[in-house]
């Protein structure tokens, strides 16, 4: 079993002191733990943005990409060797701003990948830009008189492009949000672990103080996880209850399990690929 | 007298089955011995224009087309109109009169044979099938030749081996029916020709070759989107993709697909993915990506004409400086041109290797005209094909090194590599300036450093890049300077300068980043009198040579008008 140490890296972490990340990063690290992962066998992916730096922090195999590219790297990643557990770690920016389109299409794909979405509301790294998350009426450098449009809805757009794994965590509640991301892992197929992160320098509004007062767990009102509809509706609760917890669980098949490519189960990684014999090829076009 | 050359057009609306009919008779030809050279010409929509497709069958290879008719087979009345001019005296059309209707505002060329043939009706009311039209105006072409049918039906049982013996009886019977009404005007059109030996000849478009190359160098991923004149390179490979154990994906769009080929990449599987111009430029961030954190994979631009949506289904080469400098900062990519299918080959199995030995992003462009132009070509060698994975680390290696470094600094820029999944080997890739470890670091002293680092391997990549190539006479009166598919147009006006008592030859060009350039102005300082030859506006080709020797040529013929460069375009716009 790994332990903290073994996931430490030499790096020190330059997040904000009080950062919501460094739960994130927390429960992240615990449930690699928990669930008795190599580190060796772990691929966490990410994107660009504050909390993208967290696989220079965790030490697993990590790739750090372009800005809301981080799940076609873990596309392509698990579908080369499945045997890896792939992480994705978004942000809001990242990956219901500039790579939304690869969300909906990797929830739909059911890829086997855990997509862990640091959802502060806000632009941290450009500095204070509001997000696609951000409610209307925030305030920013870009948006002075505040947003105009409507807040993009992650869980609902989960449940609505088929991801089979929709949940919602608080990293305030680093123990919840362990066993989440667990979960989440554990999971056979694309799971959404959208993440409450209050950012300390920018977002004055979406506090932890804000969701400490108004989150409540799923769990604890007996909401039944494997009910679509009213997975849809709890999603749209805002205000003064905000639910977080698994909203929506279904096992379905993943990608890499019908690609004709795979059937025998076999990595491509560990295909000997020394010496292929293309001579059929070649002679249907004769 | 037998014929040693013949010439032909297919033309009709898109939606006849043009290309189907053109490779069925390819395909017979080829069997028979003779060399088939045929592109395709169409508009970009599905049904309706005017398409056509020209098959050019000799005894001697070639690589472009001719402008000469000496069959047409019209399927209407706009194939006649705007191609009658090119057909020769002594040449047949083959028509049905039924669906081309021409009337009294046709007129006949002298010297050229109309053969109306009821081909529709026949295959309705004589074959019973429809769609066998095709195949009856194919087999007149065999009788017209002198050539047997008996190829023509092995082609076709092979086909429809699928589709069950009475699909095959319906296009024996119809091919039995236009041979007989092909064999009547034989001795009208008498230029037959000779049957042959078949020689094992493979008829194929250079990005079949390609795909062939990928999957003999192992690729086992595929991150795809479809852009016209790429997309057969998806296709091939999802074909393939059962048998030989190949994740091919069609991304959501192309910038997906150069990211997916980097996760392959990442975790040790070789990746490919083919687009043209405007999918290439949604590449272009993920190509700097991989660049940075020194991912292998393998990126091919086919080239359409540009800019924007240009003439999707037509041919150019002005993506030389798109490819080159895709991406901000210094450019960190191989870049290679192959000029025919061999080369597609070739090159393509090369940039795998290439791509892992340097880990480093690799660029195969070539245009239109060669991806979906069909060439005969001997079967590919491949017995002395290596893979070559370059440095990769094992477990067992892993144990043996205290203090990984995934970017160690070395002699040659290249540092050994561990794949996710392996112990010992952790780090992370980080697309940050980063340290050996591939930590983010900023410092002055350790960005020079790893600047260096990436530009050494461009330095060390060029002893493998493939070298500029001297075709033909090496003491000539001028020397055609050119890449890409146009290499074939050139070798072709060699010959017809010959008439002009001219002595001529080609340089090609095969590697443009980084670029050879003490061969090639060695070469240059050698030629009495180069003139270069391209498809594009600005001579891109020359500007990169001035740019890198310090050259100028001069002498230009440039054709951009989305038609493919033919040999006689090249001497008619010649000053001499």
């Amino acid at each position: 079993m790994p332990t903290l140490k073994d996931l430490e890296t030499n790096d020190r972490s330059n997040w904000c002191p009080g950062c919501g990340n460094f739960g994130i990063q927390a429960a992240l690290k615990q449930a690699i733990i928990n669930l008795n992962l190599d580190p060796w066998n772990v691929m966490i992916s990410t994107g660009i943005g504050c909390g993208s730096k967290i696989n220079q922090w965790v030490n697993t195999y990590g790739f750090a990409g372009l800005h809301g590219r981080s799940l076609p790297v873990a596309m392509g990643a698990k579908l080369s060797n499945h045997e890896l557990t792939v992480i994705d770690v978004s942000g809001d920016g990242d990956g219901y701003g500039i790579g939304i389109g690869h969300f909906i299409h990797n929830a739909r794909r059911n890829l086997n990948v855990t997509y862990i979405t640091q959802d502060n509301q806000t632009y941290g790294l450009t500095l204070g830009q509001v997000s696609p998350t951000s409610e209307k009426g925030m305030k920013g450098p870009s948006t002075p008189n505040g947003v105009i449009e409507n807040p993009v809805n992650p869980i609902r757009l989960a449940l609505s492009s088929d991801a089979t794994f929709v949940a919602r965590g608080f990293s305030g509640d680093i123990a919840h949000l362990t066993k989440l991301i667990e979960d989440g892992i554990k999971h056979r197929g694309f799971a959404l672990i959208d993440v409450f992160q209050p950012c300390v320098t920018f977002n004055k509004v979406n506090t932890y103080q804000f969701f400490r007062d108004k989150v409540y767990k799923l769990e604890d009102v007996g909401h039944d996880t494997s009910d679509i509809v009213k997975a849809f509706d709890r999603a749209g609760e805002w205000g003064s209850k905000i639910p977080i917890g698994v909203f929506y669980k279904v096992d379905k098949s993943v990608y890499e399990d019908s690609d004709v490519g795979l059937k025998d189960g076999i990595p491509r990684a560990k295909v000997d690929i020394s010496n292929i014999d293309v001579a059929e090829v070649i002679s249907s076009f004769m | 007298m037998k014929k040693k050359s013949l010439s032909f057009l297919i033309g009709g609306p898109a939606g006849s089955g043009i290309e189907k009919s053109g490779q069925l008779l390819a395909t017979t030809f080829v069997r028979g011995g003779y060399f088939v050279f045929s592109n395709i010409e169409h508009f970009s929509l599905i049904r309706g224009g005017n398409n056509f497709l020209r098959l050019r069958i000799d005894e001697l290879p070639h690589e472009v087309h001719l402008e000469e008719i000496d069959v047409m087979i019209a399927l209407d009345r706009r194939t006649i109109d705007e191609h009658i001019h090119e057909v020769v005296n002594g040449g047949v059309v083959i028509y049905d009169n039924e669906v081309v209707k021409l009337d009294d505002t046709f007129k006949a060329k002298n010297g050229v044979l109309m053969l109306n043939v009821p081909f529709r009706k026949l295959a309705t009311v004589d074959v019973g099938s429809a769609i066998t039209e095709n195949v009856i105006s194919l087999s007149i072409v065999l009788g017209l030749t002198g050539f047997d049918v008996v190829g023509l039906k092995q082609v076709l049982s092979k086909i429809f081996s699928s589709k069950g013996a009475e699909v095959i009886r319906a296009n024996e019977k119809a091919a039995d029916i236009g041979y007989e009404i092909g064999k009547k005007s034989e001795k009208e059109f008498n230029v037959g020709l000779e049957k042959k030996k078949g020689n094992g000849n493979m008829f194929l478009c250079g990005n079949d070759a390609l795909c062939v190359a990928a999957i003999k160098a192992g690729c086992k991923f595929v991150g795809e989107y479809p852009m016209t004149p790429s997309s057969s390179v998806l296709h091939f490979m999802a074909k393939w993709a059962d048998k030989y154990g190949i994740v091919v994906k069609h991304t959501e769009d192309e910038i997906a697909a150069v990211n997916s080929l980097i996760g392959a990449g990442f975790v040790g599987v070789r990746a490919i993915a083919a687009t043209a111009g405007g999918g290439f430029a949604l590449m272009t961030e993920g190509i700097g990506l991989a660049a940075m954190n020194e991912v292998p994979i393998v990126v091919v631009n086919v080239m359409r004409p540009g800019p924007a949506t240009g003439l999707p289904t037509r041919t150019e080469a002005a993506d030389l400086r798109q490819v080159i400098h895709a991406g901000q900062g210094d450019p960190i990519k191989l870049v290679i041109l192959p000029g025919d299918p061999q080369e597609c080959f070739d090159m393509g199995f090369l940039a795998f290797n290439l791509a892992e030995k340097y880990q480093i992003p690799v660029i195969v462009c070539y245009d239109k005209y060669l991806g979906e132009g069909y060439y005969t070509v001997p079967a590919f060698e491949t017995d002395g094909l290596k893979v070559d994975r370059g440095k990769v680390l094992s477990e067992k290696e892993l144990a043996k090194i205290s203090d990984y470094k995934r970017y160690l600094l070395t002699e040659d820029g290249i540092s050994p590599r561990s794949l996710p999944g392996m112990r010992g080997g952790i780090h992370r890739a980080t697309s940050d300036e980063h340290n050996e470890y591939g930590e983010i670091f900023e410092a002055a002293e350790n960005r020079r450093l790893m600047v260096d680092k990436r530009m050494k391997k461009m330095e060390a990549a060029l002893s493998d890049m493939p070298k500029p190539l001297l075709i033909g006479d090496k003491n000539a009166d001028i020397t055609f300077v050119t890449w890409c598919s146009c290499k074939g147009a050139c070798m072709e006006a060699c010959e017809l300068m010959k008439n002009k008592k001219v002595k001529a030859n080609v340089f090609q060009i095969r590697s443009a980043y980084p670029f050879h350039k003490k061969e090639v102005a060695e070469m240059l300082k050698n030629i009495k009198r180069p003139i270069l030859v391209e498809q594009n506006h600005d001579a891109q080709m020359g500007g990169l040579i001035t740019e890198q020797t310090g050259i100028i040529i001069s002498e230009k013929v440039l054709r951009y008008d989305g038609r493919p460069m033919t040999a006689k375009f090249i001497v008619d716009n010649l000053k001499i």
